[in-house]
């Protein structure tokens, strides 16, 4: 697997900024967030193909390797926005 | 008004922390003890040193806040958060210098602890920096670790740890951008003990023919 140096300039390119408190990259336009988990274990495709897939809905697409409860994906889109 | 996740963690770090200091002095104690054949024969230039630790507050909270998606608790888990699920809340450091001693000193403490967990601590290039291993000691709740690093290394850590996390935990959110930085210094701390290492061991060689060659000389 690449190492994260050479995943992240995707996001930066794409207009997604790094969050420390999160740990995610987000991009509040597109309302996307990746964890840095998810960046770390997936190839630049599968992140590029991410970044591309257009959001159709209203919530938040939150790309992570935990699974997520409702509740706790309504607490992270409140502190996301 | 319901307690935060945050709260009622603080109300169980203060009832486990006596529980815990005992514990870390037991554990640095039973260590140093296990290492005895080591210091006893260290060269002058060598160093074997035993530091335990119990984590304290905010950061103890903050990991357990860093295993959730986004960093937040979720206000309806499926299993209440505990410290006692942190596999370090207490730990325990050998900082050996040289580090040739560090697999002597891994090969003593696994008999010791021969059924603790290991998760070797390794850098972005997968360069091996030491050992560290996981499990529970004289019957404790409170899990424990222990990891054995050479001394450059494990003081970097001290050093990072109390320039940067100690007074804002949430910076550590920043390490994962900071690795290709973090790995170069490893390299350069690397390579100054090897370097150290090699002169010695080039220097005692040099004495040892050197005597050689003065007894021929007689």
């Amino acid at each position: 697997m690449p190492r994260l140096s050479t995943k992240v300039h995707l996001l930066d390119d794409a207009g997604y900024a790094y969050n420390f408190d999160r740990m995610m990259y987000i991009n509040r336009a597109a309302k996307k967030a990746f964890s840095i988990e998810f960046i770390d274990d997936n190839p630049e495709t599968r992140i590029q193909e991410k970044i591309q897939q257009p959001n159709q809905g209203e919530n938040w697409d939150i790309y992570t390797n935990l699974p997520m409860s409702d509740a706790l994906k309504i607490e992270l889109e409140k502190v996301l926005q | 008004m319901p307690r935060k996740v945050e709260d009622r963690l603080r109300e169980e770090y203060f009832r486990l922390l006596p529980q815990a200091v005992k514990l870390a002095a037991r554990l640095k104690t039973e260590v140093e003890y296990r290492l005895l054949p080591v210091t006893d024969k260290l060269a002058a230039h060598e160093s074997l040193i035993v530091k335990a630790r119990v984590k304290d507050c905010e950061s103890a909270i903050d990991k357990l806040r860093r295993t959730a998606p986004g960093r937040i608790f979720d206000p309806n888990p499926s299993k209440e958060y505990s410290l006692l699920s942190l596999r370090d809340f207490v730990g325990v450091r050998v900082l050996t210098f040289p580090p040739q001693r560090i697999a002597e000193v891994n090969d003593l403490l696994r008999g010791e602890f021969p059924i603790w967990l290991p998760d070797p601590i390794l850098d972005e290039d997968g360069e091996h920096l030491g050992f560290k291993y996981d499990g529970t000691f004289q019957d404790s709740q409170i899990l424990t670790e222990y990891q054995i690093v050479s001394s450059l290394i494990g003081l970097f850590w001290e050093i990072e740890h109390a320039a940067i996390y100690k007074q804002a935990p949430n910076v550590r959110g920043l390490a994962p951008l900071m690795r290709t930085q973090t790995s170069a210094v490893y390299r350069s701390l690397l390579a100054f003990e090897t370097e150290f290492e090699r002169q010695i061991e080039k220097s005692e060689s040099g004495s040892s023919s050197a005597n050689v060659y003065a007894g021929d000389e007689s």
